[in-house]
């Protein structure tokens, strides 16, 4: 079937009278995926309601928000934003593709050990804004720190804590660098 | 979501195919924008057409003085270019107040322009910089002047069957100076409520003004050049009472109007004073010495 795809290329993804069905690859948290999906779909519902990665929220429908963030190749991008179509070919990260229940991702334990969370419906996507960040940087400044989540709204932490458990996460990797 | 058919090219010649093929297609670059337009409901496209994967739309080339960027760059490529930084900071500065980091990821400089948003932030600092735009068709190549390109609030002269596909503009010299300002409600993820770029040459024997373009949005149903306060500037030294009369002119040449972010007459007040600072800070960064 992936064969099959790539070689007809791009122009002929499409089948059936409408054409509106679209064939993706693509690596998510790690595992390569195909799937069929609707040519309007939005990628954060394959995501949600099609692949079962509820820890990507649907906030504010339009970019404001960011509860819906991933990180495609090494970006973040507001998944309500992007349609699944788009994603054929690329790498995608969710919060699911961090760590598990018994092996959290530093940034993940280091918002439990700050209080980092309280309701947790942007925790997700803050803390995905944060891995970009520290991918690409990893000894940012607090400015630094702030600039990357500009996309990312919180309404009940007041941010203090979120930055801070960033900021935890920077000292333990200069520390100890192996633990990122 | 209303249905749609999607398709997407990875080279200009198979867009110009499709596009032929399927003429009430509409144009999807980062999406930003379109997405949100979609999901809304503003409109309902029955082709989107993807030109994401356009390769040679996605570079940024600088030869002999002169810039050429693929309409396909992101904010974030903008805001990483070392020769942009170096030679363009009004652009690079404008392209880092856009929405927020996943806006700018996927935002294109490209979609930017033809979007015509009266508040895109990037295009004051391109009509600044006096760019120009390459407008593409399966037969034809045309430069137009960016300035030329809006017809008002989401219009544009870009006609069926062409592509925006490059921008153009000069590397600033040593002897230049640029600024971008903006005012919006909120540090981040904010729509300007008014945004200006100025962009000055100053005569090294004289010293005096020899270029100047000032350039504003969201005071008008287009991104707007000022060109009385500009030949105010032409064959002057700076000075207060030079910048004085320079706000007022822009004050009384915007056009602005009273909408949810703010009043016409704060939008005049604020545009006066964006455009001081601008010239202020142009003026500081051009040396004397050419």
């Amino acid at each position: 079937m992936n064969g099959l795809f790539r070689k007809l290329g791009t122009k002929h993804l499409f089948w059936g009278e409408h054409m509106n069905k679209v064939a993706i690859n693509f690596v998510l948290n790690g595992q390569e995926k195909t799937v069929q999906v609707d040519s309007n779909t939005r990628l954060v519902d394959l995501l949600r309601d099609d692949l079962g990665l509820t820890g990507v929220k649907i906030g504010c429908g339009e970019g404001e928000c960011g509860a819906c963030t991933v990180i495609i190749n090494g970006e973040t991008a507001n998944s309500c934003l992007v349609l699944a179509a788009q994603v054929d070919g690329t790498e995608i990260t969710t919060i699911e593709g961090l760590g598990d229940y018994n092996h959290l991702h530093p940034l993940q334990e280091s918002f439990i050990e700050e209080g980092a969370v309280q309701c947790g419906f942007c925790t997700p996507g803050m803390i995905l804004s944060a891995k970009a960040l520290l991918d690409r940087n990893p000894n940012p400044d607090k400015t630094e720190i702030v600039n990357s989540l500009a996309g990312n709204l919180c309404r009940c932490t007041g941010y203090t804590k979120i930055v801070k458990a960033i900021e935890r996460v920077v000292k333990q990797s200069t520390v100890n660098p192996e633990r990122s | 979501m209303n249905a749609f058919d999607y398709y997407r090219a990875v080279s200009l010649a198979e867009a110009f195919d499709l596009m032929r093929d399927k003429p009430n297609y509409t144009l999807l670059a980062g999406g930003t924008d379109l997405l949100v337009k979609i999901n809304e409901k503003i409109i309902s496209p029955n082709v989107v057409l993807d030109l994401s994967l356009i390769k040679d739309m996605r570079n940024i080339h600088l030869e002999n003085g002169h810039f050429t960027l693929g309409a396909l760059i992101t904010h974030t490529q903008v805001m990483d270019s070392e020769v942009l930084q170096k030679f363009a900071p009004a652009l690079v500065k404008a392209s880092s107040m856009v929405g927020s980091p996943q806006i700018r990821n996927r935002g294109t400089l490209g979609g930017n322009i033809c979007n015509a948003s009266p508040a895109a932030d990037a295009v004051p600092a391109l009509l600044a910089l006096g760019a120009e735009v390459q407008l593409m068709s399966e037969k034809k190549v045309r430069t137009v002047l960016l300035e030329d390109l809006f017809l008002g609030p989401g219009k544009t002269t870009i006609a069926t069957g062409e592509i925006l596909t490059r921008v153009l503009f000069k590397a600033q010299r040593p002897n230049q100076g640029s600024s971008f300002q903006k005012l919006g409600k909120r540090k981040a993820l904010a729509i300007s409520v008014v945004n200006a770029a100025v962009f000055i040459e100053i005569d090294s024997k004289t010293r005096t003004i020899s270029e100047a373009r000032i350039a504003l949005g969201s005071v008008a149903p287009t991104p707007i050049r000022v060109k009385r306060a500009e030949n105010l500037l032409l064959g002057k030294i700076l000075s207060a009472e030079l910048l004085k009369q320079v706000r007022l002119t822009v004050a009384s040449e915007v056009k602005p109007i009273d909408d949810i972010r703010a009043k016409a007459e704060y939008r005049r007040d604020v545009a006066g004073e964006l455009v001081e600072r601008a010239v202020q800070e142009a003026w500081n960064k051009a040396s004397f010495l050419g």
